[in-house]
């Protein structure tokens, strides 16, 4: 009897002790998995995922200036880069649809815009958005502590400009998704000039019917984007110039835009990875009033300028130094944009 | 003190009312309507402003209130006495910005939001505008949308320009940078398109 209940108990000691051994293992591996800390970059390429793999629904502010506008979101995700439906909850009615296919912007509960974005993308080789190692050129990225945004715990990343010609940007991100809960844009003086900031977020495993239902166009809006397509095209060739722009920036997309019967509007946009702005060429009609100068608005940022009766334009949400370098640096016909950057 | 009685009544409640037109405001306040019902809203932004109002209102309180006020006599001191009661001139701060709020709140409603029949009854839209403001800048067939935050420029073809600038440069450069990957269109959504890029060949105008 002793001996048997000594084998028991040495195998229960066993058996104990193999469990404790399996946990320290996991312990270490837990330490492991969460060593060495990920970095500024990993998060933010994290951001630029998440669209392919979190559904969510939320609310969240945005402010410009010092005016405060309240939207709801809901996202379903796919590898598209996914679809999902902006409703402003203040002010004016007006909701937006938006997918690969293009985006549909909701007046009132009827009117609608379209814009036709099918196949554009395929067309920019020289598109370099969302690739993190290219910011590093313009920004310096740092690494600024965890936070907590809508109930959610986030880590802050800054994104700072290494000149003047860029705003700098925080981001917080969320820890558990890589969904972006506040994005602050940031002036010279460190004051933050643009803010979009969740309220409140729900992470959902499987988008539900009702949130897929809510991001699918109807037939009318799909019509509608089909009947847009060749409203905008992508061209290989603009007869203008860009001369100069800052370190950083180079072509993303050149869009061409029906204008009119006959006329077109062309626009083309440059981005360091980060910031964008659109250079836009048109002809200036007779009795059409000129923008000449600069103006702003919130963060954004406009120049414009009158050449051979086009009018040239410049608009960015960049400082006035940026589309004011590009603005004037505009110049006359030549097809290569591949060297304007350098 | 010139100016009309809506500016007297804005005073009286900020307490920059000279003692001599006190009197005379209140005989006015007793048989003008319009008076009355801007001395209400003064008193209840003034409230808002002080935080005095409490942080839920019944939702039949605008209900009771206009009841109230159309059964109940209305309880001014007597005129004599008004030189005395310093309760109404008691200068507190807050109570000077009143008028000047409820001219913001009149213009945030003409200016920025959509026409008054999509319009969710608000607060601001039941103040009345104090007298400083240019009526003639504010015809309702002047109600303009400039999606509130407008351009620094003045001409309006110039803004309608800008902003179908800007409408483009949100719409088609989403896939430029990180900024408009994380965050599209939330600016174009944020504030209302201009009612220019309706018209704007660029798009399809569907209905």
């Amino acid at each position: 009897m002793n001996n048997g209940s000594s084998s028991a108990r040495g195998a229960a000691t066993v058996v104990w002790l193999c469990g404790l051994l399996s946990l320290c293992i996991l312990c270490l591996e837990d330490a492991k998995a969460g060593d060495p800390e990920p970095s500024a970059e990993a998060w933010l390429d994290k951001v630029s995922t998440a669209a392919q793999r979190v559904n969510y629904e939320g609310t969240f502010v945005y402010r410009r200036d010092d005016q405060l506008a309240t939207m709801q979101i809901i996202h379903v995700a796919d590898a598209q880069g996914g679809r999902e439906r902006l409703i402003s909850l203040s002010g004016g009615r007006q909701e937006l649809l938006r997918s690969k296919e293009g985006v549909v912007s909701i007046f009132s509960g009827q009117k609608h815009l379209t814009f036709n974005k099918e196949g554009l993308d395929k067309h920019f080789p020289g598109r370099i958005a969302g690739h993190v190692e290219d910011l590093e050129k313009s920004y310096r990225l740092v690494l600024a502590g965890r936070d907590r945004i809508a109930g959610r715990n986030a880590r802050l990343i800054v994104v700072e400009p290494k000149d003047s010609y860029r705003y700098g940007y925080r981001l917080w991100v969320d820890e558990g998704t890589g969904l972006l809960l506040q994005f602050d844009l940031v002036n010279e003086h460190g004051n933050a000039i643009e803010q979009v900031m969740f309220t409140s977020v729900n992470v959902r495993d499987k988008a539900t019917p009702a949130m897929v239902q809510a991001v699918t166009m109807s037939e009318a809006m799909q019509r509608s984007l089909k009947a847009s397509k060749q409203e905008t095209v992508s061209p290989t060739a603009m007869p203008w110039q860009i001369t100069k722009m800052p370190n950083g920036f180079s072509l993303a997309e050149h869009y061409q835009h029906a204008n009119g019967k006959q006329d077109t509007l062309e626009q083309v946009v440059l981005s360091d990875g980060m910031a964008t702005v659109s250079v836009f060429v048109e002809r200036l009609r007779d009795n059409a009033k000129p923008f000449e100068g600069a103006s702003h608005m919130g963060a954004v940022n406009a120049f414009g300028r009158v050449v051979d009766h086009r009018q040239l334009t410049v608009v960015g949400e960049v400082p006035a130094a940026t589309v004011r370098m590009i603005g004037h640096s505009l110049a006359g016909t030549s097809l290569d944009f591949a060297k304007a950057g350098q | 003190m010139a100016g009309s009685l809506d500016e007297k009544v804005s005073a009286l409640v900020d307490g920059e009312l000279p003692h001599e037109e006190i009197n005379g405001v209140f005989d006015d306040l007793k048989r003008d309507k319009a008076a009355q019902a801007s001395w209400r809203h003064y008193h209840l932004i003034s409230d808002a402003l002080k935080n005095n109002l409490p942080d839920k209102l019944p939702e039949d309180f605008v209900n009771r209130v206009s009841l109230a006020l159309e059964t109940e006599p209305l309880h001014f001191n007597p005129p004599r006495r008004m030189h005395k009661s310093h309760n109404f001139l008691k200068p507190a701060i807050g109570f000077a910005l009143a008028a000047s709020v409820a001219g913001v709140a009149f213009l945030g409603l003409g200016w920025n939001t959509q026409p008054a029949d999509q319009q969710a009854p608000t607060l601001a839209a039941n103040v009345t505008p104090p007298a400083t403001v240019n009526m003639a800048s504010v015809e309702p067939v002047s109600y303009t949308k400039v999606h509130g935050r407008q351009w620094d420029v003045e001409q309006p073809a110039v803004i309608a320009k800008l902003d179908n600038y800007l409408l483009n440069h949100d719409q088609y450069s989403s896939v430029a940078g990180m900024r408009n990957e994380v965050m599209p269109q939330v600016r174009t959504v944020g504030y209302e398109t201009p009612e220019s890029s309706l018209q704007d060949p660029a798009v399809d105008n569907g209905r």
